[in-house]
């Protein structure tokens, strides 16, 4: 078993706590989370990201019980902590606080605004790092959406993260296709998203995203990039992992019922408990 | 004895030189500046709300970010995440106007260690017209869990009170102002949460904050000579209310009066008047801007327009008393 394929199995675990926290919650969000499990795999289980230095912000706030999950199976909590996914006085709220735990380093969930933050997060340490090569600044890697990027905040926080050259910032934006109402195309036209962010000036890879080993191979490439930022445009599919679930905007944030729940772990070789 | 504080007024605080409260704000960021942790955003109003001062002496540390106000809120929380203390500084009008809800989630929730400077409070602001004048930052700023809220009466104030932020950990919005004012306080020691009393009275307490406040104080010494003895309040600190101070003024005077560069609604007199209201009910009236956009226009002639020019002051208090 090379390491690629334990990133993927990992992944399924990821996607499996995600069902089983909102199942028990019976609220959350589904689609995004799923089509996130390989990004969140390889950012927190690849190796390739310094967990001691480097922060992870999620700016898709919605999208955190795949984060909870990765920060659980890392060992930052205990994993039966997870059922307590959206309940009063959890250290897991429904949309991401920072200080929550020491891992979630900035609020989200009002779309763009962990794009600014992540921004001036990699600013703050190029000026603190400053004469020091590029290789030892710590990094930022910020996840946000492809609906996401509806919000202007993001192209304005690209221009600063182009502007000053932030070349310790590597965005991932999952592009899963869907959002709350639709697919994204049906609710604003994109035309190609990777020649949008080009012409932004951010240094573009676009890569399957639901493979751990495009996604490591995208980083280690995006982690030798010098004077400006990198934007990582994955190609997911929403609900990954789940055959009923995939590809379709109801699944937005869609409750699973027990029996979905009971079929979607067995289609991602998960055992059937909850968390 | 003087009626009048010696310890926060100048002595010549009646005529005092004119200075634009905003200007305090460029001294106190190159006095700070000194600590290499200070940093200073500005969205493309360096210039006009004075953090060009820092911008010359540390331009290390100076970030231009362009007309992107959202961003900045975004950016300054970032920075502050790292342990560093960002300023961000743009018009009250558009930070934290357009920016709220960055400054809601990103700052007040976040708890980031950021310094909000709002210029151009209020229609002193002027010829600029209402897209220009804060007229509602401060209702904007003091309903958000975690935020502190400023108002600096003149230039001097202003300084000090950027240092105290700097010192406090978590955010503060500080509110300036931008017209030639007189500079008329001494230099001390500003405590956040702590409001000043300028003049000592027992008829009427004024509350007051910002370009008002020189002008209450004028009101008072012209009352005086008519036998009306007003109290003078700086509510410099707007949240958290020194509640103290402004109980034990009510419960002297019985009868309070607010005075604003601002909305009523929300502002500054209606935190007095909640306070007020659940601690110690007296009768209490607002002026400042009543539920109106502000107007294009020299700004002392905007301000006759409102009636917060000394004479419609003078006029007010003395109409409030004879109720």
């Amino acid at each position: 078993m090379g390491p690629a394929l334990d990133l993927q199995r990992v992944a399924n675990q990821l996607r499996g706590d995600v069902l089983r926290m909102v199942h028990t919650a019976q609220a959350g969000h589904v689609a995004g989370p799923l089509s996130a499990g390989e990004i969140y795999s390889v950012l927190y289980f690849g190796g390739v990201v310094d967990l001691a230095q480097d922060k992870i912000v999620l700016s898709c706030g919605h999208y955190c019980p795949i984060m909870y999950a990765a920060l659980a199976r890392n060992g930052n909590f205990p994993r039966s902590e997870l059922k307590t996914f959206m309940q009063a006085g959890s250290r897991l709220p429904g949309h991401p606080e920072r200080g929550s735990l020491p891992e979630v380093e900035v609020s989200a969930g009002p779309l763009g605004q962990g794009v600014s933050v992540a921004v001036g997060m990699a600013l703050a340490l190029k000026i603190q790092y400053g004469q020091r090569s590029q290789k030892t600044t710590p990094r930022v890697y910020c996840v946000l959406s492809d609906g996401e990027i509806q919000e202007g905040q993001v192209w304005e926080a690209f221009n600063t993260a182009v502007r000053r050259q932030l070349d310790n910032l590597i965005f991932i934006l999952d592009r899963n296709r869907i959002q709350i109402e639709n697919y994204v195309a049906q609710v604003a036209t994109y035309g190609e998203v990777a020649g949008r962010l080009e012409a932004f000036g951010l240094h573009v890879l676009e890569i399957e995203g639901n493979r751990t080993d495009k996604i490591m191979e995208a980083i280690t490439q995006a982690k030798e990039v010098m004077g400006g930022p990198v934007m990582i445009v994955a190609n997911t599919v929403g609900g990954k992992g789940v055959s009923f679930m995939e590809n379709d905007p109801s699944w937005h944030d869609k409750v699973p019922s027990q029996d979905e729940l009971t079929k979607a772990l067995k289609e991602l070789g998960e055992k059937n408990e909850q968390v | 004895m003087s009626k009048y504080s010696d310890k926060y007024l100048i002595s010549e605080w009646r005529t005092a030189p004119k200075r634009a409260i905003r200007d305090g704000v460029g001294e106190a960021l190159v006095k700070i500046g000194e600590d290499e942790r200070v940093v200073v955003l500005s969205a493309d109003l360096a210039g006009s709300t004075r953090v060009d001062k820092f911008a010359e002496t540390f331009p290390d540390r100076f970030f231009e970010l362009g007309v992107a106000e959202q961003n900045m809120a975004g950016v300054a929380a970032g920075v502050a995440f790292t342990g560093l203390i960002p300023f961000m500084a743009s018009y009250a009008a558009f930070s934290p106007g357009r920016n709220w809800e960055q400054i809601r989630i990103s700052i007040a929730l976040s708890k980031a260690n950021v310094k909000i400077i709002g210029s151009h409070g209020g229609v002193a602001t002027g010829k600029n017209g209402p897209s220009h004048q804060g007229t509602e930052d401060i209702a904007l700023t003091r309903v958000l869990p975690n935020m502190t809220v400023l108002t600096p009466a003149d230039a001097t104030q202003c300084q000090t009170m950027i240092e105290a932020a700097y010192k406090l950990v978590g955010p503060v919005y500080i509110r300036t102002a931008r017209p030639e004012t007189p500079n008329f306080t001494k230099k001390y020691d500003f405590e956040i949460g702590k409001i000043e009393k300028y003049r000592e009275g027992r008829d009427v307490t004024i509350c007051a904050s910002g370009i008002p406040v020189w002008e209450s104080l004028m009101v008072a010494e012209e009352l005086a000579k008519e036998g009306v003895e007003c109290e003078v309040l700086n509510i410099s600190t707007i949240k958290p209310l020194d509640r103290e101070t402004i109980i034990e003024s009510a419960r002297k005077t019985n009868k309070v009066i607010t005075i604003e560069d601002h909305q009523i609604a929300g502002g500054m007199g209606s935190a007095i008047a909640e306070l007020l209201g659940e601690e110690y009910p007296v009768p209490i009236k607002r002026m400042g801007i009543t539920d109106k956009f502000g107007l294009s226009g020299e700004w002392e002639e905007v301000y006759k327009w409102f009636g917060l020019d000394r004479v419609s002051l003078k006029k007010a208090v003395v109409d409030y008393l004879h109720e």
